[in-house]
């Protein structure tokens, strides 16, 4: 069988598998005579996405952006710091320090503070998913920089190769396997960022629209927003893996 | 080259500042000579410095005693003018370029420019991978690779060739083809090899002359002559009792 | 000739003069504001009287270019007041009265649109409850810290505090209909309804029924900007005023407007309900003499005094809390 034809195969069962949970779930809503407002019939969740896809589709497009543009941003900064470190490890408690007090200051006390220094549009949800994105990636980025096989370093020295012909040949590419690894967790974590951060105060989004349902107890509308949200994290898990196949070409499984 | 070691010693430290302790001595007042063009063994058991009297005679190391010569200089020279051809068990061919890339980057860093005679290509058949300049290492196999290696060594044009065990992860008879073909290219090209075993066998099917050295701290303990030409192998009368009388010299050492 | 040039400089002459006279109806430039509603968009009297004039116009006739946002609860909107990123939001008066004391925000309520409060408790009438004093070894939910009305009213009932079992609940009725707790705090023009959709008969206890003073949400600026922009606060005030009047004669026609702001995600039925409640809260004995939003020292004093007696809150200044001068100003 062909590699094209395994992945296809993977994809419908897959979505065999996500068709029969459907149909459990609808059944045993039926079956128990759950109301609404517990836990919704997915055919009443799909009714409303359907209903009201115009809504959803700009809210989701919203959200996803904002992640998007957040994950962008935090990887570009994790990957400065990162380089940074690479080049003057002297400069690694500062800026570790300084990435830990980021990552542990929970996001209800700068998610206030950010919308009244940038008002309240989407600059502070972009901020708020950057600095959630940011500290898995100079984590993974410099592990990586760090961790080349010294057998590479040494032949390099045997040709009396400087630093910076080590760093650009050996360790940058060696981290690139990492820096994937990073984005693959940071990915879904961006988009839990945007919607969090659309919680705190969002004229729009899928966020937005959580809070809504949720506060108005109208639960079929708060799952479409999730669905959307599930198959938007799926999505941008496989497009990162997909780019990480085509990127780290040579660590391709055994043949 | 020629190499010239006078009474070295090496002491590993780790290095916390004025307090550094040691934490063993590698080597302990090793002197040898060796003449350019020479294929010299360097036999010896396990952890006995091998590897770092390697490193010091590339340069890569300092003695903490004694001094060494290469041609007359310090090794930092001839490090410094790319003299060095170094292979290891690991290849380490970039995985990310093609064979052909690989080399050439070889040439790039620290170029020493008009040293090389051969074209990659003409270097890539003589290795026998005239068909693989395209290949990307993972899709090699390991005898492969090494080969690319041997062929990115000989790009340097490099005097002296530092080997540590370069073949010891490869089975057997990969292992006797590749060595076989290493001396062909070592007796085109010359250069004065320095070849790292624990395998008897293999010091006296290769090499002009075999040292033998003691566990740590390491010394030359022995040395002796193979008197015979390339190409030999293991029907040569008397190859058996050099590989019995060198068994002899390398378990005296370990007695010591 | 003559004529002709005479004719063309009066032409010019007028056209000049219509561009330069100030039309009466709208000042010669809009004076721009933020309101922030105090919590989502739904049809809290002073939401929908803001919705509605900002739809029917009366902000531009007042020469308002009014932006509208919405506060996510978490008390942010008092933070952007008193930074001055917004000029006007809402507030339950007990909330204002607590701000002021600590940490001190200068809060000042221009207008008490809720002459009394929403606050009241609920229980599923199959419980079997029928007075506060049933409540003994039960469990009793509260939102945020245990409110001084509950205290007050088991005070008031006779019933022994320690015998209640408190629970802090967040925004989920379903823990009622559950049965999580057996007695729920609810705003009465909200989860009553919600709960009732469900399918459920509620028992609901209001504090004012036992005497204890309540009151609504109050439109809330900051002491800066009473002093720095009354004009703005005033014309700001007589819309929205227009607003809840209109709101009153015409509850269908605001609904709709409501739910423009509230998205699909609301029930049209659930937005009625809660309009029409606080509608009736918002009359009261200050308001048949001097109109919606009318506010006094008696009251907000009495307010005070019940949240200090119940160590909710320090000593405060109420006159400090409350202004009429707006108001005033609105009836002109």
């Amino acid at each position: 069988m062909k590699t094209e034809d395994i992945k296809f195969s993977d994809a419908l069962i897959t979505l065999a598998l996500i068709c029969l949970v459907g149909i459990l779930w609808e059944g045993f809503v039926k079956w128990q005579e759950i109301p609404a407002y517990i836990l919704p019939a997915p055919s009443k969740i799909l009714d409303i996405l359907i209903k009201n896809a115009s809504m959803y589709s700009y809210a989701g497009l919203l959200t996803i952006g904002e992640a998007i543009a957040g994950l962008i941003f935090g990887t570009i900064t994790g990957l400065v710091a990162a380089t940074l470190l690479g080049l003057w490890p002297r400069l690694e408690q500062a800026i570790m320090t300084l990435a830990i007090l980021i990552k542990s200051t929970p996001l209800v006390a700068i998610a206030p503070l950010l919308t009244i220094w940038l008002g309240f549009g989407v600059l502070p949800k972009i901020i708020i998913t950057a600095l959630l994105t940011f500290f898995p990636v100079l984590v993974n980025v410099l592990t990586g920089l760090q961790a080349a096989d010294p057998a590479f370093v040494e032949i390099f020295h045997s040709w009396h190769a400087n630093r910076r012909d080590i760093y650009w040949h050996i360790r940058v590419p060696h981290a690139v396997p990492y820096l994937f690894a990073a984005l693959k967790v940071s990915g879904p974590l961006a988009l839990i960022g945007s919607v969090v951060a659309e919680w705190t105060g969002a004229s729009g989004g899928l966020g937005r629209i959580m809070w809504l349902a949720y506060t108005n107890l109208n639960l079929p509308y708060l799952f479409a927003a999730v669905f959307i949200l599930a198959a938007a994290g799926v999505f941008l898990f496989s497009t990162i893996t997909w780019v990480e196949t085509k990127v780290v070409f040579w660590e391709k499984s055994e043949q | 080259m020629r190499i010239q070691v006078n009474n070295i010693s090496f002491t590993y430290t780790n290095q916390s500042g004025v307090n550094s302790q040691s934490l063993c001595q590698a080597l302990n007042g090793v002197s040898l000579e060796i003449l350019p063009g020479e294929f010299v063994a360097l036999l010896g058991p396990s952890g006995c410095g091998k590897s770092t009297l390697l490193r010091i005679l590339a340069g890569l190391l300092q003695p903490s005693e004694g001094e060494v010569r290469l041609d007359g200089r310090p090794p930092q020279q001839a490090l410094a003018s790319k003299q060095i051809g170094w292979m290891a068990q690991n290849p380490a061919l970039l995985p990310w370029r093609t064979v052909k890339e690989n080399i050439v980057l070889a040439q790039q860093i620290n170029p020493q420019n008009g040293r090389t005679l051969l074209s990659t290509n003409e270097l890539l058949i003589l290795v026998g991978l005239a068909d693989f300049s395209e290949a990307y290492p993972f899709t090699l196999s390991s005898g492969m690779q090494h080969r690319a290696a041997l062929a990115r060594t000989l790009a340097l044009g490099a005097k002296l060739w530092l080997m540590d065990e370069p073949f010891a992860a490869l089975d057997e008879l990969t292992r006797e083809n590749l060595t076989d073909e290493l001396l062909v290219l070592w007796e085109k090209f010359q250069p004065t090899v320095l070849w790292v075993t624990h395998h008897i066998y293999e010091a006296v099917r290769l090499a002009n002359r075999v040292l033998v050295m003691t566990p740590r701290p390491g010394h030359l303990h022995a040395q002796l002559e193979i008197p015979w030409p390339q190409p030999r192998d293991e029907s040569i009368l008397k190859f058996p009792t050099l590989v019995l009388k060198l068994r002899q010299m390398l378990e005296a050492g370990i007695n010591q | 000739m003559k004529d002709i040039i005479n004719k063309k400089i009066f032409l010019v002459g007028l056209l000049i003069l219509t561009a330069c006279t100030p039309t009466k109806a709208s000042p010669s430039s809009k004076i721009s504001m933020t309101f922030m509603a105090g919590y989502k968009p739904q049809a809290n009297l002073p939401f929908a009287g803001v919705y509605v004039s900002k739809e029917k116009g009366f902000f531009d006739v007042e020469g308002l270019d009014v932006t509208i946002e919405h506060s996510s609860g978490k008390g942010e909107h008092l933070q952007f007041l008193v930074t001055g990123k917004v000029q006007v939001t809402t507030q339950d008066a007990a909330v204002l009265l607590k701000r002021r004391a600590d940490p001190g925000l200068p809060l000042v309520s221009i207008a008490l649109i809720g002459q009394r409060g929403q606050q009241a408790f609920a229980a599923l009438a199959s419980s079997g409850l029928k007075t506060p004093k049933d409540w003994e070894g039960r469990l009793v939910g509260y939102k945020g810290t245990p409110p001084p009305d509950l205290t007050a009213l088991l005070k008031a009932t006779g019933v022994d505090v320690n015998k209640i079992k408190l629970v802090n609940v967040g925004f989920d009725p379903r823990v009622l209909t559950e049965g999580q707790v057996i007695v729920y705090p609810v705003y009465k023009s909200n989860e009553p309804y919600l709960i009732r959709s469900w399918g459920y008969d509620l028992i609901i206890w209001d504090a004012a029924d036992y005497g204890i003073p309540t009151l609504g949400l109050t439109y809330v600026t900051s002491e800066e900007i009473l002093k720095t922009q009354p004009e703005m606060l005033t014309r700001f005030l007589r819309a929205s005023l227009k607003g809840i009047q209109y709101a009153s004669e015409h509850i269908d026609e605001t609904v709709e407007l409501v739910l423009k702001y509230t998205g699909p995600e609301a029930d049209p039925q659930h937005m009625r309900y809660m309009l029409e409640t606080e509608l009736a809260d918002a009359q009261g004995k200050e308001t048949s003499t001097h109109g919606i939003g009318w506010q006094t020292h008696d009251q907000w004093q009495s307010l005070a005094d019940m949240l200090i007696q119940y160590d909710a809150m320090p000593q405060v200044d109420v006159d400090k809390a409350f202004t009429t001068q707006i108001l005033n100003a609105a009836r002109k």
